[in-house]
């Protein structure tokens, strides 16, 4: 406990930037902590496997949500009440658990060189891609220490073999999955990798824990690949290139192993660096440094994550590949398709290396002192200022339009953006995110898509369409009506002034006049629409639009 | 106060306004070189707001903008392009990184060496 309560207050320095004003501001860069906020503001709403608090008519299917934990977690907490001190309990605690696990899984197998265990901590706790996930909003993806402990739980498994270890090495992989699936997959690749390196050293214990585990992990497979269809969408209909493309951007090239730009920041979510200096130079030099019966399988599991998180090509940078990889036969299969950051195998790149520095810093300690205390201070150093969290961060304000909470509860609410394929300045995804936090304070369901990773769902896309047409097509107030809509909301700010006049116009023809309000950051044109029970018939209403095939049900 | 750096590729245009719309205000601002190719922005910005740039008095380019942190100060009008592209305005620390490098990678090498 002593130790973990010292990597807490490690945990605090390195999120300095995350500190500040916690109660008013995340210092975030990038849309995804919007979307985060959202699930821990209404994770009471988003029990069970269908939603309707957005994505209305439809409602959505939450089986791919990323994050089960984070969302058992808030309910059990009820964080809806303090979802931004949240977030920071979440970072702080992952964050610090993860160099405790770590430091424990290296004192286990090198005890020997405990007096520098902490180094093992500090390089994977604080790695490279714990930076990239506080700046991406991505604060669950901090809790990776599920990949030691199932380490340490099946190195005790092999050695003790008791129904005890039996539940450990289940519960942790149970955990690494419910946490988000790239965990699962790698820890579930660090027990192929040791079964195999093992399987000499077989008996019932590893078994048992083995078949259980592939069983959940075909369980779970079959829940997601059985999703309703409503929530997979082409690549086309994501508006990327290709898959190729889609993933070679969510995977770790040569260029963004060990740097980071402002550039990285700008126009690459951030992803920069993925495994760091120090970590690279351990791999290359450990096999020569370090004995090989001690090192061995440490690298194995290093080099082959690494190898995994190039994804389908070696490439130099995002869009220079190099050469294909041995998984381009697979990008275009079905983990291809739902596996769209192959950069996440880095946590276990990582983990193979971080274990190994106490070793090497031990070796050398009489030899050559001098260079083994700057090796150890360098295990700080890098992490806290090399990667770059406290010059990176962007504070961004948390607020809440008012607007929303004159809307009639119990109605759906439409919010109107225009279109924003070519657009390059501000991001659909966020414009989408931001929407979505305001449901946290104003709770009313929208037609707005919340969940997955599609800027706009196809039937908020056909009523924005539609109703954004030059020329009326059709008197809104019924149609609307009869979807159960009691509001449309139109974001002002996203809008050319003569357009958004133009569009303003056009609404009012169908709508009524509508209200206006500039707080909570935005400028909010609303129409008020007197639904009740009464007029509300989806199905009819669906049917006369025309909307049944384009609908996604 | 805030303020949006634009820089025009083909500085031979001299005349370059920018409006900004946010939070239901619409403003204008001139562009030139004088002010470093800088405006500094006298209204309040909102979340979001709506640039446009504006050569001769007509608009050639519109977007929203996200207008929250400091993502998004800096930017490089492409005229030709009729594109803006945003430029970087967190620090540029890559030298010191490589020297960073640099010294480790050395570190690493005298350990081998002292290994012989």
């Amino acid at each position: 406990m002593k130790s973990w309560g010292i990597w807490c207050v490690v945990a605090v320095l390195f999120c300095s930037p995350l500190n500040i004003g916690w109660l008013h501001q995340v210092p975030m860069l990038h849309f995804d902590h919007e979307g985060m906020l959202w699930l821990i503001g209404l994770n009471e709403y988003l029990q069970g496997s269908e939603i309707m608090i957005s994505g209305w008519p439809n409602g959505q299917s939450n089986v791919q949500l990323d994050s089960i934990l984070l969302l058992w977690m808030a309910y059990i907490l009820q964080a809806q009440h303090y979802p931004e001190l949240f977030t920071y309990l979440i970072a702080i605690v992952g964050l610090s658990l993860s160099a405790w696990s770590a430091q424990r899984l290296s004192r286990h197998l090198f005890p020997d060189a405990q007096q520098w265990s902490w180094t093992a901590g500090c390089l994977f706790g604080f790695q490279a891609l714990s930076t990239v996930s506080i700046l991406e909003g991505h604060i669950y993806l901090l809790w990776i220490f599920w990949l030691p402990l199932g380490w340490l739980s099946l190195l005790h498994l092999t050695r003790e073999n008791t129904i005890q270890h039996v539940s450990c090495v289940i519960g942790c992989w149970m955990g690494a999955v419910l946490t988000s699936a790239y965990v699962g997959l790698c820890l579930t690749l660090l027990y192929l990798i040791y079964g195999i390196w093992n399987w000499r050293q077989r008996h019932r214990g590893l078994l048992m824990s083995g078949g259980t585990i592939i069983g959940l992990g075909l369980f779970y497979s079959w829940r997601i690949l059985n999703t309703s269809t409503r929530n997979r969408r082409t690549v086309s209909d994501e508006g990327v290139t290709s898959l190729l493309e889609e993933i070679q951007f969510g995977s770790s090239a040569l260029s963004n192993w060990t740097t980071w730009t402002p550039d990285t920041d700008l126009f690459q979510h951030s992803l920069g660096p993925t495994f760091g200096w120090l970590p690279l130079l351990i791999l290359l030099s450990a096999p020569w440094l370090l004995q090989r019966t001690q090192s061995a399988f440490a690298l194995t599991l290093s080099v082959t994550a690494l190898l995994f998180s190039m994804g389908p090509y070696i490439a130099l940078s995002p869009d220079q590949w190099l050469l294909p990889s041995p998984l381009y036969p697979f990008y275009n299969s079905i983990v291809g398709h739902y596996c769209h950051f192959p950069v996440r195998f880095m946590y276990l790149s990582v983990l193979g290396i971080a274990i190994l520095m106490p070793l090497l810093l031990q070796q050398f300690e009489k030899r050559c002192s001098n260079r083994v205390w700057f090796l150890a201070f360098a295990c700080v150093f890098e992490p806290f200022l090399i990667n770059g969290l406290p010059l990176r961060q962007g504070s961004t304000p948390v607020q809440y339009p008012s607007i929303y909470e004159q809307t009639p509860s119990g109605l759906a609410v439409l919010d109107l953006v225009p279109r924003l394929a070519n657009v390059h300045l501000v991001e659909p995804l966020r414009i989408k995110n931001k929407i979505c936090s305001y449901q946290v304070k104003h709770t009313r369901t929208l037609i707005n898509e919340c969940l997955g990773k599609h800027p706009t769902g196809p039937f908020e896309e056909h009523l924005r369409e539609e109703m954004l047409l030059p020329s009326i097509q059709r008197m809104w107030q019924e149609p609307l009506m009869g979807l159960g809509v009691g509001a449309v909301v139109l974001h002002a700010d996203l809008w050319p002034p003569s357009k958004r006049n133009t569009v303003v116009t056009h609404l009012s023809q169908s709508l009524g006049s509508p209200i206006e309000q500039v707080d909570g950051g935005e400028h909010l044109i609303m129409w008020t629409l007197s639904t009740t029970p009464n007029d509300i018939n989806i199905p009819l209403t669906l049917k006369q639009m025309g909307l049944e095939s384009s609908s996604n049900k | 106060m805030r303020s949006i750096q634009i820089n025009p590729i083909n500085a031979d245009v001299q005349e370059i306004s920018i409006q900004l719309s946010s939070l239901g205000i619409t403003e204008q601002y001139d562009l030139n070189r004088n002010n470093e190719w800088r405006i500094d922005v006298t209204q309040p910005l909102g979340t979001f707001s709506h640039l446009e740039v504006l050569v001769n008095g007509e608009a050639v380019y519109g977007s929203p903008i996200y207008t929250a942190n400091n993502h998004h100060q800096h930017m490089q009008y492409h005229l030709e392009q009729d594109i803006l592209v945003p430029q970087p305005s967190s620090p540029d620390t890559m030298a010191f990184q490589y020297l960073w490098g640099i010294i480790l990678l050395s570190v690493f090498i005298s350990l081998y060496w002292r290994r012989q």
